[in-house]
């Protein structure tokens, strides 16, 4: 049994879901007080993830920390073959690699801009927010590039990789760190394509997109 | 040369930046845009902001015909904008006032233009103003640089320095305002890249760029070009960042900056679009069928989003404007048109005695012809989710084909019983026959036609409810025969070209202006602020459902009966003041100070 | 800007008590004056202008809130009967930010009809979009009701894990930054469980929501009714920080209300006739809401044509 601890509005507890929701697997959900409870430094918490931070993953008693190394986990245990996390191409390995450590870089950026502004964390914002929109400009120009030469995902293939759900939180929830995605057009597109994606569940302050054209004509 | 406002067209994304389904987040002039593509590849360019909260329209849905809003669900139709569904009352038609605020918007070289004002001027043209063919732009990747646009013109000078091949070669430069165009000679070959500015905010300019493609260009050397001048841009833009000449970052905190507000006569300009006459036939004895479809690639979507039972307002050949019911389903194609675009059917019966509009359709319209017409529009409609017996007499019959063929399509109960003078009379016979449940009645006296109704009626299902279009006495028939066997009015749907709220017991009143020293008739199907404005009365409204109060004006005398949520009880009980849009008279006469 | 009694002379809340350490000293912002505050080992609250410990602001604790001033409050401390009630539960559900005015906030918590679009699943669901008439009533110490409002909740509570409901709910407004929303309890046919809405305005601009439950649930834990209530307010943020302009207007025309809306026009009416400024937003040509008072004067009033 998959057992997520687990915080409604964190972005990168999110990402957990909603890749459990598209590969289909039944879960336990734990919910813990990330704000203002700090439940995620009790010491029940602290027991399974020393750093005090969520999410975490119990699989039957394998423990494990790090929303990026969860969801290359679940990939590999439990969809091997799906192409989620593609280990038998060495590039497209790597490139997913090179964006899973890129959505690290949005926790402290995005995601810290995001904690100032609604729950008040006290750090540098303007900082934060300088850094994610250098990171937003990188990810924007891979998408421009990758809609015309690729299938419109961070990596080189025709179909999306865990990198792709692991950047997805913080960048859709940047409005509520107080940035906008204005100058970003290429990743508001690809925003609406990982909606598209079957199993795409929604979080608090993430909304639904129409199906893909082909369903056509309300 | 000073250029007038109204010919300022400014490019505000990439044709490649509206993809199916997607709405677009853009900014001109510091006005906040909502770009979307509807399904047959028109574009909108709308502020982006909804007309009843303010959210942004770019965090809503494209449905493909429609932008909804995420915050109450509204629907937006494309092309003019026209809220079609308020979820939270989903039965009744939504004011014709709520619309997204729409802007002119074209397509050309690969771009997207919006001009914020009523336009009359055209989107810069390259192959009139440089001599450049059109079907050789290709648009590469723009750029968002943070300072105005006159000095990102300036800096955009120095592109040829930052491109690694270009180096010292000899670049011959041309310009006209919010556009800059490079050439040079390269192994041999002539290349060309135009710059096309777009001033979003007053410190944020974006930079389009066009690529002239020769013939002999392939598919490898383009995305070559796409590299080097993304490339080049990302090393000027760093270059003048690094100089302090440009802001890094998005300056923090931007203000909102309402769109300009409409001008007067634009709103009822835009709300009309020339249309042809595909096909016309006889329809019956009397009755001429019309098809039309939009004339102008730019109103191709015009008439693809309506509910069955909408009308469109018609100029007719005497320069009139008349009201036809469509008996057309929403995306039908008119064979006859040939060009595949949704169009629509109209019934037309010559009425002799009318005051010629009518006869002028007869004479005076056809097969080629062209006519401005209004986008449909719904004030009669399938109320609910429950079943329908449709009742029609003679040319009334022609909102309600229109739903039956819908309740049909969506396998919903319902029945449309006819009401002909003779089988000659019958009009749309192709369309009938496709009914499961259609039922004629040929040549009934008035009588017999009251039998018929009250069978009908007083047989009618608790699941369903009356739909009613014909001549007034038919219509008063099926009001009153519904009152006697005991079907409630709010059951019992008719046209009577008013919204929202019910007029089906209203009675007319009159009215006194005491300060103009006027008295004016409120018939039963017109509300006091119709009549107030048709007779050149200052009165402004905006909700026209008495919620909002802008239409408020101070009684003297008289009762009134009060149907607003404005006003609170006691204000109510004053009896000082009353909401126009809604509000009526429970004594024959009020006196109003205007 | 000078801002107005009606505003400045008023008590705002800070924190949810519960959330606040003793010894710890916050800096938050209210009406866009930074002040510092903390609670001594007793929880008694002091607070002052930020690094001017010598000017003291005042404050004081009541429903589970501190509360701070700034000017000089006039009018009592607004009631809460249920807090006085023995068997309610009275539990803070934390404190969130969002850049939009306290009085959008506010309206937002006042309306139904946005259930089914951004409390999908939790409040309501689609097709059940219909917000039936209901009645607007100021009663005469001021406070601001909706009554008899009825919407379909597929998930109205923590505790109604399963299958939905007609739920019936009452909305109140006591002070422009404070309102209550009453809804069924399933166990007590009779009483009605109360989530107040406590608006810190930081800036016209920016606001914090603290929630307190006075509930009569029992089933549930404090923990879920806290969770649940965050998961919609997070659902909101993302909705009210889309709102341009983020102030509220007044002005008709500026937004377009219809029926289901009774509610919130009657607010922004409420707000203009105690001549609210703070947090609304101001255009060229804006115009207060037209007032029945102003129409009774015929000589002030503009005839047409």
């Amino acid at each position: 049994m998959l057992t997520l601890y687990d915080y409604e509005l964190s972005g990168n507890c999110y990402k957990i879901r909603l890749f459990l929701n598209i590969l289909e697997l039944p879960y336990e959900r734990r919910e813990i007080e990330f704000f203002p409870g700090q439940e995620h430094k009790s010491e029940e918490m602290l027991a399974l993830n020393p750093l005090g931070q969520l999410p975490v993953l119990d699989d039957n008693g394998f423990i494990l920390r790090d929303a990026q190394a969860i969801l290359t986990y679940l990939a590999q245990q439990y969809a091997p073959d799906s192409g989620w996390y593609p280990v038998t191409d060495a590039r497209r390995l790597a490139e997913t690699n090179m964006w899973l450590a890129f959505a690290n870089e949005l926790t402290t950026t995005s995601s810290a801009a995001r904690l100032h502004e609604v729950f008040g964390y006290e750090l540098d914002v303007d900082k934060a927010r300088s850094g994610a929109y250098e990171l937003f400009q990188i990810l924007d120009e891979r998408l421009w590039f990758s809609e015309r030469r690729a299938g419109g995902w961070l990596g080189s293939g025709a179909e999306p990789t865990v990198a792709d759900l692991a950047c997805f939180p913080y960048i859709i929830l940047a409005d509520e760190g107080g940035m906008s995605l204005v100058d970003f057009p290429a990743l508001r597109r690809w925003n609406d394509r990982i909606k598209r994606i079957p199993g795409f569940v929604v979080m608090a302050g993430v909304f639904n997109t129409s199906p893909g054209c082909e369903c056509a004509c309300a | 040369m000073a250029v007038s406002r109204a010919e300022q067209w400014f490019p505000v994304a990439t044709a490649t930046d509206l993809v199916p389904r997607h709405v677009f987040q853009g900014e001109l002039n510091d006005v906040e845009l909502a770009l979307w593509r509807d399904d047959d590849g028109c574009v909108n360019a709308w502020e982006n902001r909804c007309m009843h909260r303010s959210v942004r329209l770019s965090l809503g849905v494209n449905t493909g015909r429609r932008l909804r809003c995420q915050y109450h669900g509204w629907q937006y139709r494309s092309g003019d904008g026209q809220c079609v569904v308020v979820p939270a009352a989903s039965q009744t038609p939504p004011p014709a006032s709520v619309s997204a605020r729409t802007f002119a918007v074209a397509e050309q070289h690969g771009l997207i233009w919006a001009n914020l004002y009523e336009p009359t001027g055209t989107p810069l043209n390259l192959s009139e103003h440089w001599q450049i063919q059109d079907d050789s732009q290709h648009p590469l990747r723009s750029f968002v640089l943070h300072g105005d646009a006159a000095s990102v013109t300036d800096m955009l000078l120095e592109y040829q320095h930052c491109d690694g091949q270009l180096g010292a070669s000899a670049v011959s430069t041309q310009s006209t305002p919010g556009a800059l165009s490079l050439s040079w000679t390269e192994d041999g070959q002539a290349q060309r890249v135009v710059f096309m500015l777009q001033p979003a905010r007053r410190h944020k300019t974006i930079v389009h760029t066009l690529l002239t493609v020769p013939p002999t260009m392939n598919e490898q050397q383009l995305a070559r070009w796409e590299l080097r001048h993304n490339q080049t841009m990302n090393r000027l833009r760093q270059r003048l960042v690094e100089s302090g000449r440009l802001s890094h970052m998005p300056v923090p905190g931007q203000e909102f900056v309402p769109a300009p507000p409409r001008e007067s006569t634009s709103r009822a300009r835009a709300r009309m679009f020339e249309a042809r006459v595909t096909r016309r036939y006889d329809a019956a004895e009397g009755i001429v069928a019309f098809e039309l479809e939009p004339e102008n690639e730019a109103d191709v979507g015009a008439l693809a989003d309506f509910m069955p039972g909408a009308h469109i307002d018609v100029t007719t050949p005497a320069d009139s404007v008349r009201q036809y019911s469509i008996v057309s389903l929403p995306g039908e194609t008119n064979a006859s048109g040939g060009r595949n675009v949704p169009g629509i059917t109209l019934g037309v019966k010559r009425e002799e005695d009318s005051r010629g509009g009518s006869i002028a359709m007869h004479d005076g319209m056809h097969a080629g012809h062209r006519c401005r017409i209004s986008r449909p529009k719904n004030h009669f409609r399938i109320a609910n989710n429950r079943g329908a017996l449709m009742l029609a007499g003679g040319i009334g019959m022609t909102p309600l084909v229109s739903m039956a063929q819908y309740m049909q399509a969506a396998e919903r109960n319902y029945a449309l019983h006819y009401f002909v003078r003779s089988e000659a009379h019958v009009a749309f016979v192709e369309r009938l026959e496709r009914l499961a449940h259609y039922m004629p009645h040929i040549g009934l006296s008035p009588q017999d036609t009251e039998a018929q109704l009250k069978i009908l009626l007083a047989a009618l299902d608790d699941n369903s409810d009356v739909y009613v279009c014909g001549p007034r006495p038919f219509l008063d028939a099926v009001v009153n025969i519904a009152e006697q066997v005991g079907v409630s009015n709010d059951r019992v749907h008719f046209e009577l070209f008013s919204n929202t709220i019910s007029h089906a017991n209203d009675e007319a009143f009159r009215v006194r202006l005491a300060r103009s020293d006027k008295e004016l008739e409120v018939p039963a199907n017109q509300s006091l602020a119709d009549v107030l404005i048709d007779h050149g009365c200052a009165i402004e409204t905006s909700c026209e459902q008495g919620v909002c109060g802008t239409c408020m004006v101070p009684v003297l005398e008289g009762e009134v009966e009060h149907r607003d949520v404005y006003l609170s009880a006691d204000e109510k009980q004053a009896n000082s003041c009353m909401q126009s849009c809604v509000s009526r008279a429970k004594s024959s006469l009020l006196i109003l100070d205007l | 800007m000078r801002i107005e009694s009606v505003i400045w002379d008023e008590w705002y809340p800070v924190a949810i008590a519960d959330d606040l350490q003793p010894g710890r000293t916050c800096k938050t912002q209210l009406l866009g004056h930074g002040i510092e505050y903390g609670c001594d080992s007793e929880g008694k609250l002091t607070a002052w202008h930020a690094g001017k410990p010598e000017q003291q602001c005042r404050t004081q604790t009541r429903y589970l809130t501190h509360w701070v001033s700034l000017g000089d409050p006039q009018e009592p401390f607004f009631e809460v009967p249920e807090d006085a009630e023995p068997d309610r539960r009275i539990v803070g559900s934390g404190s969130m930010s969002v850049h939009v005015s306290g009085l959008r906030a506010i309206e937002n918590f006042l309306d139904m009809a946005h259930f089914p679009f951004v409390h999908d699943g939790y409040l309501g669901a689609e097709p059940y979009t219909d917000v039936e008439p209901y009645t607007v009533t100021t009663e005469a110490n001021g406070d601001l009701y909706a009554r008899d409002c009825r919407f379909f909740q597929p998930r109205g509570a923590a505790s109604a894990e399963d299958g939905g409901g007609d739920m019936e709910y009452v909305y109140r407004v006591v002070r422009p930054f404070v309102a209550f929303l009453y809804k069924t309890n399933p166990v007590y046919p009779d009483r009605m469980d109360a989530i107040g809405l406590f608006v810190q305005p930081v800036s016209e601009e920016h606001c914090i929501a603290h929630t307190v439950l006075f509930y009569l649930d029992n089933d549930t834990e404090d923990h879920g009714l806290r969770l649940f209530q965050q998961t919609i307010f997070g659902q909101d943020l993302m909705i009210l920080s889309n709102e341009i302009p983020r102030t509220l207007p007044l002005n008709p025309g500026f937004e377009m209300p219809v029926r289901a809306d009774a509610m919130s026009m009657a607010y922004r009416r409420w707000l203009s006739d105690r001549g609210v400024n703070y947090g609304t937003y101001r255009d060229q040509g804006s115009q207060p809401l037209p007032s029945a008072r102003s129409m009774s004067r015929p000589a002030a009033s503009q005839g047409g044509a």
